[in-house]
């Protein structure tokens, strides 16, 4: 039986919605992608910053 | 029990609804209650939705980041990647090499001018030069180059400042020289070899360059003439702090030659081919329309064969034994220049264009202290050119 990630509750197999505390029940996998994410666009701002520093350090 | 948003049945002791997440008449009354709220709101998922919004508002600052920094720095914000990239190159090659590319074709391009031939020229260049490290400082440079001996482009990317100075002295003082040569060579470019030790700089008349395969009725086409340097030697300090001779060898060359005296022999080889044109009642070969395709080719086929070098030295010769008293052959005249000017093809004939190139070479480095088979030569030449 499955738990609701957010009360631990039980939840049933066609349940869109957790019965005890009302949250929206989604796969695990959208919760994996949303970190994976949030890790890789921070790595891109400092990357963006680091080579906006570079540009100007070649440029001279 | 029905939920009383979207009817579907539910359980007595649910607080939501399964279906549409709806609180019940159960859950109104777990709600009323604070510490079920806190409970809730400090669950995983309540934490995971925090983690999405402030993804979106990452995200968008992101974006709003680059477009800043793009407005900012334009194409420069890339350059430190190509600048990796050409590191990573370099590290594999195990020496310095260049980005510019000399060998670029296009086709379908409409060109109506040759002053549109020239600045095509100079464009493509130019788009390629943004990913070289020290552009700006060797811009004026290359400008002035450009302006003051009328050449289309000149491209020194990547190289020492210092080893451009030097390099910018002899073009400068080649073209005071024989200043009526100006005007027929479009480029002088650093670029790679085919090889490392191909040449270490190279005269090239003719390089077709726009257009080559399409029909000349329907677009004019393009020639470059162009001087290159090797970026094996002119990009490595490595090399070019030691003497140019211990690479060639001893007496190769004409004496006190220099790595940037080399690029002046490369000009007695451009300047050949200015005088050869001028004798033929043509400026330059760079704007091919379908009046003049034919005439240039035959033209350049007719230089490399070498029958003009040839006359010029044939024409040095005479003067030098009438006037010295002597009765050398063309070989020893050669020989009395550098070894370098005495190079035979594969046939054991003299490579006359090299004679002559070395003769300006020597006139170059060496001035009125030039040996007396490079004075005639120089004054051979010259009379073609006036």
């Amino acid at each position: 039986m499955k738990k609701c990630l957010n009360c631990q509750k039980e939840i049933k197999d066609n349940d869109k919605y957790c019965r005890n505390c009302g949250c929206l029940i989604e796969k695990n996998s959208h919760y994996i992608l949303v970190n994976i994410l949030t890790i890789l666009v921070t790595i891109a701002i400092i990357i963006l910053i680091i080579l906006f520093i570079a540009s100007y350090m070649l440029s001279r | 029990m029905k939920c009383i948003n979207c009817g579907v049945e539910v359980d007595v002791d649910d607080n939501f609804c399964y279906k549409c997440g709806h609180w019940t008449a159960n859950g109104y009354k777990y709600l009323q209650d604070y510490s079920n709220v806190k409970k809730i709101e400090n669950g995983t998922v309540y934490k995971h939705n925090k983690k999405l919004n402030n993804l979106i508002v990452l995200f968008s600052l992101g974006v709003v980041i680059f477009t800043g920094m793009l407005l900012i720095r334009g194409s420069d914000l890339f350059a430190p990647f190509f600048y990796v990239k050409k590191q990573i190159t370099n590290l594999i090659n195990g020496y310095n090499t260049s980005i510019i590319k000399v060998d670029n074709i296009y086709n379908n391009i409409p060109i109506n001018s040759y002053e549109e031939a020239r600045d095509f020229i100079n464009k493509d260049f130019l788009k390629q030069s943004i990913l070289c490290d020290n552009k700006n400082k060797l811009l004026q440079i290359e400008t002035d180059i450009e302006n003051q001996n009328d050449i289309a482009s000149v491209t020194f990317c990547d190289m020492n400042y210092d080893e451009v100075l030097k390099i910018q002295e002899v073009i400068n003082k080649m073209f005071n020289l024989f200043p009526s040569t100006k005007g027929a060579l479009t480029n002088i470019t650093i670029t790679n070899a085919a090889s490392n030790t191909e040449y270490i700089a190279y005269f090239q008349p003719m390089h077709q360059f726009v257009n080559i395969n399409n029909d000349i009725k329907e677009y004019n086409k393009v020639n470059k003439t162009q001087i290159l340097l090797n970026s094996y030697y002119y990009l490595n300090n490595d090399l070019l702090s030691n003497s140019i001779t211990n690479v060639v060898g001893e007496n190769f060359y004409v004496k006190n030659a220099t790595w940037e005296s080399a690029i002046a022999h490369e000009i007695g080889h451009y300047i050949t081919f200015a005088a050869y044109l001028k004798e033929k009642n043509i400026d330059n070969i760079t704007y091919v329309t379908e009046e003049n395709e034919e005439k240039i080719n035959e033209l350049v086929k007719e230089f490399d064969q070498g029958s003009f070098a040839k006359n010029i030295l044939n024409t040095a010769l005479n003067n030098y034994n009438i006037k010295y008293s002597k009765n050398l052959n063309l070989n020893d005249f050669a020989k009395t220049i550098s070894n370098y000017a005495a190079t035979l093809d594969k046939n054991n004939n003299l490579l006359c264009e090299e004679t002559i190139a070395e003769a300006i070479h020597d006139y170059y480095l060496n001035g009125s202290n030039m040996q007396n088979s490079s004075r005639e030569i120089v004054y051979t030449l010259k009379n073609y050119l006036r």
